[in-house]
């Protein structure tokens, strides 16, 4: 097959999760031609959409990272999401709950420990109210609101009303905002709770509808926490909108599968679009490919492994048992000092890495989405300057 | 069935010990039939039973033997002789025939012989006996353990044991006990002042997700490690290996057992060793001889303990799966000698109730009722009356395909206290995403009694076990993927485990 | 290991299936159901289970484990040949056997302009040869007003791909064999139809979808001067097979044409990329699917606030028109009408 025309980029950024997003939407704020491709469900669409930074700075700092620049791209992360997200239209609110600070969508709800009570500490928000309504969807599995309205109705401080509505064979009505409008707010009213927990379902493109359930009901309305659907898929939305605004040209479905690399300098990446391989000529490219779950890592044995096998990977090897999780946890593309690539032993300048593919990102209770957006900063700041 | 006041203790839940940790082969005898003709024997005339009274928990899949390149080729002779011997039936068959039946056979593989062997749910078989005894009026609690006997003059009286549900501590006065602990048989034994001596064995087992044979393989050679295949629902179980063990400790499988095992396994299907290995688990033979590991006969020993001094207390030790009821049948045999009774026994010709259950399918569909048939060997009529009205309801777990309603079903029963019991049932959560998804819908169809943090640690720490020796590649970034979707429940609990 | 058991059960397949979200996993099972967890339960599947999927391959794009899953579903639709098709299919089947044509020839329409000396093929397809063919002929027109002159060999025939959906792999082989030596003689090869660009690079034969060659070939510069828009607001259809199949780069191209024609708007609505359910002999099929799948589509693009929907595939057209709310141009079609002429 002829290849497709060469392109020139001054920066490429691989995978359109949200430490890729928030690099092309850097790099093209500073006015460069950004390029982002990316292809399969990256995790920050998997996640709950409710953003964990670490105030542990341990792993970042570990990968020789400076101090000062990390708070900065720490500060400057949590401003991307307050101010950019607004704007793209998702109003995130930020909370402090034990090492990190949280940020999640206005009507998200990580409700405090939900069987043991308001007193142990737990999740981020307090529920308002003592008589609760929980409404889901009969014949839908992705919200468990059965076990979610046992769970709070274990606690002694709330009473629980649990409401299951029925859809159509498991589809939301077709998914018309205005026909779950009306029945979300008809049960609602059919209930006496003062704060309504309902599955998480208005898309990006409905955000607004939210005040309107509020207004038409007269109750508080709040989604649990939640994950694998339309929060982390609404956030995810949100970064590429904001990216696409910034002039960020961003390709779905096509993948990396090769780089030219000589004499510590990344001349041209190869992309498959279809039947048909590009070569990409870039000033500077960000990997954010992600880590074992999104695919930018994989697993070979008991080793993880950088599935195009282009870098060289970082990994424990010792341990035995369960104990490979937190081994594999802390596998990931070497780099540095800093974030450049290290293939074949050897520093790449122009070629940088990004959010959960780096080592340690991939720790369940640590470092989140904050975390890969802080490191897509600094990863987008180098590569702008490596692009000129 | 002979007219006994019953009653059934088990400590935890059924099928819990070696009946749950094995194969699960139904043996035609042929493994047995060069060095354990008795066993061998055994094994024709249970199997064939077993195939009539417990037909729903019974695959008949068949089997085969094959010998792989190095193997003896003098064995083959012998081996077919022995079967003649003893009755099993076995076929000459040539490579390419074998191939016909199994086609991802090694290359290697030489020639062999087509057996009778069949595949049982050991989990079915157990809960269909105890269904079928409920039926006949006996008593059966699970989650209660034995925990003391008082004994005077050489005689058991009043025996305590302790209910997990609650902790409270009840109480029977039986005229005769029946020891039928597995590998506990031993303390059992010996809390009475009675002596049994046995040795413990134990053997791991891998489980494969998918399946790559529709029959069990078996290695032709004298009876070894790693040497069996059995297909088994949606996966394969490999084993097994045999070492003897002092306690519980060391009763878990090693990273060398499984590591054995794929190599062994492989030389007969070699597409095993890229297989996805999900889980390994292993259980303890409890063996009635005093030799051990592959040399001792896995026939099985019935003691009257009565030269020991204890008057109504009997053993049951050893055996197989394959032959359980002949081992139950001369266990209550002697029970019946002891208590007078005179009536036959029966379970040899009456087909267990829960296996004449008509299917009653209307409200399912055709594939929710081909797979509630693979997994219960027949639809349950009374679980029926959980399906939500119209609907065809709600799927738990897609590895196995699980409904809401079935778990529902086997929820509301009294002896299903935690989501492993509801696994066992169902088989939801035995998949190779072990539960990721489906845990929280078994949860929270139990979550009216228990207490859902506990639940899910439970289940989740269980899974781990099962899944530490063998988790790599895939089945690693499996284990991460679900260790994530923890996360917010963690969160929601305070986050202290992770 | 087969690629099928990487599945990490993370249902990203199941939540990007625009069947499932449609119609729900009782309609459809969906496509983890179908290629991971079937053929582990080694349980029988049912053909119409099977056939109710539209190959979008928005499942294979949103698998994180990279898992193949619709060329999956096409294998056990290969192996399942036993299963009984839709009535839909056997005619199908039996217009190929008849004419080489999945679709019945209609006697008023006219093959078009055999011409000899052109070293481009446009390969005419079932549907823009005898459903619409209006299309072959504006992209013809297109194309020779661009400088290239098509040829268009009236022994063409299928190429393959509707029986290929269904499991029918030599038939299909047949219809590779006749097309095969007509299309080798050619310098290029290019066609209006991405189902049919799939199947001739399956041949070993580098065939471009038109807009790929308008883009690549002729260049946008060229191909827009003179174009006038006339002030229509359209929203643009992404057909499956020309997005996920082709490539996403001709995501790129049609937007580079349509947004470079003077006075044409381009209006952006989420649902762009969303399959219209033609696809993968879903319309063939199961029709009621599909066309409620296509006035799904429809009514977002109607709610978008465009005139109507310009999209690269006839068998996009057919769908869509049949939906009956919106007006549906192909992009060559809509070409010509800004011309002018
Ligand atoms: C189930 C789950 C739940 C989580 N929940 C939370 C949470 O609630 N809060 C939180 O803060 N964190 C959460 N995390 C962690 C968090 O999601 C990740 O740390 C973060 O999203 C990583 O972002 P990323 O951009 O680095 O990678 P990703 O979001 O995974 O994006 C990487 C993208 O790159 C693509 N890609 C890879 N290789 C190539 C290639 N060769 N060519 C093209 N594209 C490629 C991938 O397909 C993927 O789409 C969760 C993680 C998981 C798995
Ligand atoms: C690795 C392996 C593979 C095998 N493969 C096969 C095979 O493929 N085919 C075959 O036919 N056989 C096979 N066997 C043999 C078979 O598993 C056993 O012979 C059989 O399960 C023994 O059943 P049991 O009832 O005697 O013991 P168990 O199933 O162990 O039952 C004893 C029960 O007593 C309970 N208990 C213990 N102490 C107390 C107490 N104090 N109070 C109350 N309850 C108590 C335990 O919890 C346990 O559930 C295999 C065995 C092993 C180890």
């Amino acid at each position: 097959m002829i290849d497709l025309p060469k392109k020139e980029v001054d920066v490429l950024v691989i995978g359109s999760g949200a430490a890729g997003a928030i690099s092309a939407w850097d790099s093209a704020v500073k006015g460069l031609d950004v390029s982002m491709i990316g292809v399969g469900t990256p995790a920050t669409e998997m996640s709950s959409g409710c953003i964990r930074f670490n105030d542990d700075r341990s792993v970042p700092e570990g990968l020789g990272l400076d101090r000062g620049d990390l708070e900065d791209a720490f500060s400057r992360a949590e401003r991307f999401l307050i101010d950019e997200m607004k704007t793209s239209g998702l109003k995130m609110e930020g909370a402090r709950r034990d090492q990190g600070r949280y940020y999640r969508c206005h009507g998200t709800i990580v409700p405090e420990n939900i069987v043991q009570g308001p007193t142990s500490s737990g999740g981020l928000d307090r529920i308002e109210g003592e008589r609760i309504c929980v409404i889901g969807f009969e014949d839908r599995t992705e919200f468990d609101h059965r076990l979610f309205a046992k769970a709070l109705a274990q606690r002694s401080d709330l009473r629980v009303e649990h409401i299951a509505v029925g859809t159509t064979n498991g589809v939301l009505r077709n998914s018309s905002v205005d026909d779950l409008l009306d029945m979300f707010v008809d049960a609602a009213g059919s209930a006496s709770g003062e704060v309504v927990f309902v599955p998480p379902f208005i898309s990006l493109k409905d955000i607004d509808r939210w005040e309107e359930l509020e207004k038409r009901s007269g109750r508080k309305f709040a989604e649990p926490v939640m994950d694998l659907g339309m929060p982390g898929a609404r956030l995810r939305d949100a970064l590429i909108s904001s990216a696409s605004r910034a002039g960020v040209s961003i390709t779905n479905g096509a993948s990396i599968v090769g780089m030219s690399i000589s004499k510590g300098s990344l001349n041209e990446v190869t992309v498959r679009s279809g039947h048909r391989l590009q070569h990409i000529e870039c000033g500077a490219a960000v990997f954010c490919g992600g880590g074992l779950v999104g695919g930018g890592l994989g697993v070979s044995g008991k080793d993880v492994i950088d599935p195009l096998g282009l870098f060289d990977v970082r990994y424990l090897r010792e341990g035995d048992g369960i104990d490979i999780l937190a081994r594999a946890s802390s596998g990931g593309i070497r780099t540095g000092p800093g974030l450049e690539a290290i293939v074949d032993g050897e520093k790449v300048r122009n070629l940088f890495v990004a959010g959960a593919s780096l080592p340690g990102m991939n720790i369940v209770e640590g470092n989140g989405i904050g975390d890969a957006m802080a490191t897509a900063l600094l990863a987008s700041k180098a590569a702008t300057e490596a692009s000129r | 069935m002979r007219g006994v006041d019953v009653m059934l203790l088990e400590k935890g839940d059924f099928c819990s010990g070696s009946s749950g940790g094995n194969h699960g082969l139904l043996h035609s005898g042929a493994r047995y039939a060069v060095k354990d003709p008795e066993s061998a024997k055994e094994c024709v005339s249970e199997s064939r039973i077993l195939k009539g009274i417990a037909w729903n928990c019974i695959e008949d899949t068949g089997g085969m033997f094959v010998s792989v390149g190095k193997d003896d080729p003098g064995f083959a002779d012998v081996f077919h002789d022995a079967c003649k011997a003893t009755g099993v039936r076995a076929a000459r068959s040539t490579a390419k025939e074998l191939h016909q039946v199994e086609r991802n056979l090694s290359d290697d593989v030489a020639d062999g012989f087509l057996v009778d062997d069949a595949v049982i749910d050991p989990f079915r078989l157990v809960l269909t006996n105890i269904e079928d005894a409920r039926r006949h009026g006996a008593t059966v609690r699970n989650h209660c353990e034995v925990v003391s006997f008082e004994r005077s003059d050489g005689h058991i009286g009043e025996v305590k044991f302790k209910d997990q549900r609650n902790g409270s501590v009840g109480s029977v006065v039986p005229e005769v006990v029946v020891n039928a602990a597995g590998s506990s048989s031993g303390s059992i034994a010996s809390m009475v002042g009675g002596n049994l001596a046995m040795t413990r064995d134990y053997g791991t087992l891998v489980v494969f997700s998918g399946k790559l044979v529709s029959g069990t393989v078996n290695r032709l050679r004298p009876p070894s490690d790693g040497d069996i295949i059995v297909p088994s629902h949606t996966s394969m179980i490999a084993g097994t290996t045999s070492r003897s063990i002092s306690g519980p400790s060391d009763a878990r499988p090693t990273i060398e057992d499984k590591e054995l095992i794929i190599k062994e396994v492989s030389e007969m299907v070699p597409a095993l060793r890229g297989a996805r290995a999900i889980r390994a688990y292993g259980a303890s033979r409890p063996l009635a001889s005093g030799s051990s590991g592959r040399g001792a006969s896995r026939t099985f020993k019935l003691i009257d303990h009565e030269e020991g001094g204890v008057d109504n207390l009997i053993s049951i030790i050893g055996g197989k799966l394959t032959t359980y009821r002949m081992m139950a049948e001369r266990t209550s045999d002697a029970v019946c000698a002891k208590l007078g009774v005179r009536a036959n026994c029966t379970t040899g010709e009456e087909v267990m109730e829960a296996s004449r259950l008509d299917e009653a399918v209307t409200l399912v569909s055709a594939s929710q009722s081909e797979s509630m048939r693979r997994r219960y060997g027949h639809v349950p009529s009374e679980m029926m009356n959980v399906v939500p009205v119209g609907s065809m309801g709600v799927q738990s777990c897609s590895c196995e395909n699980v409904m809401r309603f079935e778990l529902e079903h086997y929820a509301s029963s009294e002896d299903v206290i935690t989501i492993a019991d509801l696994m066992r049932r169902t088989r939801a959560g035995m998949g190779y995403c072990q539960g990721t998804g489906c845990m929280w819908e078994m949860a929270s169809a139990l979550s009216d009694e228990g207490d859902i943090d506990l639940l899910i640690r439970d289940f989740v720490r269980e899974r781990r076990e099962g899944s530490s020796t063998v988790i790599e590649g895939d089945q690693l970034r499996q284990e991460m993927f679900r260790s994530h979707l923890l996360w917010p429940f963690q969160a929601a609990r305070g986050g202290e485990e992770r | 290991m087969s690629e099928e058991d990487r599945c990490i059960r993370c249902g990203s397949c199941m939540r990007a299936c625009p069947v499932v979200s449609t119609f729900g996993e009782s309609v459809f099972p969906g496509p983890r159901s179908l290629a991971v967890d079937a053929p582990r339960t080694g349980k029988p599947m049912s053909m119409d289970e099977l056939l109710k999927c539209s190959i979008c391959m928005m499942c294979r794009d949103a698998c994180p484990s990279r898992i193949d899953l619709p060329r999956s579903i096409l294998a056990l639709r290969a192996a399942n040949r036993r299963g009984t098709l839709r009535p839909g299919h056997k005619r199908l089947v039996e217009n190929i056997d008849s004419y080489g044509y999945s679709v019945r020839p209609d006697e008023g329409v006219h093959g078009p302009y055999p011409c000899k000396g052109p070293t481009t093929c446009l390969f005419p397809g079932c549907i823009s040869r005898w459903r619409r063919p209006e299309i072959l002929d504006d992209a013809a027109y297109v194309l020779r007003s661009n400088g290239t002159e098509v040829a268009c060999p009236e022994d063409l025939v299928c190429c393959g791909s509707p029986l290929e959906k269904i499991g029918e792999h030599e038939r299909r082989e047949r219809l590779v064999d006749r097309n095969f030596p007509i299309l080798e003689k050619f310098e290029r090869v290019v066609t209006t139809c991405p189902g049919c660009a799939g199947q001739i690079v399956g041949y070993g034969i580098d065939a471009m979808h038109i807009v790929e060659y308008l883009y690549e070939v002729v260049g946008v510069e060229h191909l827009v001067s003179g174009l006038d828009g006339k002030g229509l607001k359209i929203a643009v259809h992404m057909p499956c097979h020309l997005n996920r199949d082709v490539g996403p780069h001709t995501k790129e191209y049609v937007h580079s044409i349509l947004g470079a024609i003077p006075g044409l708007k381009v209006v952006e609505y989420p649902e762009e990329d969303r399959c219209c359910g033609a696809g993968g002999s879903l319309l063939s099929g199961f029709p009621e699917m599909a066309a409620a799948l296509a006035k799904g589509k429809a009514s977002a693009a109607d709610r978008a606030g465009a005139d109507l929907i310009v999209t690269s595939c006839p068998f996009c057209v057919v769908n869509l028109t049949n939906a009956g709310t919106m007006r549906t141009l192909d992009i060559v079609s809509l070409l010509r009408t800004a011309s002018n002429r």
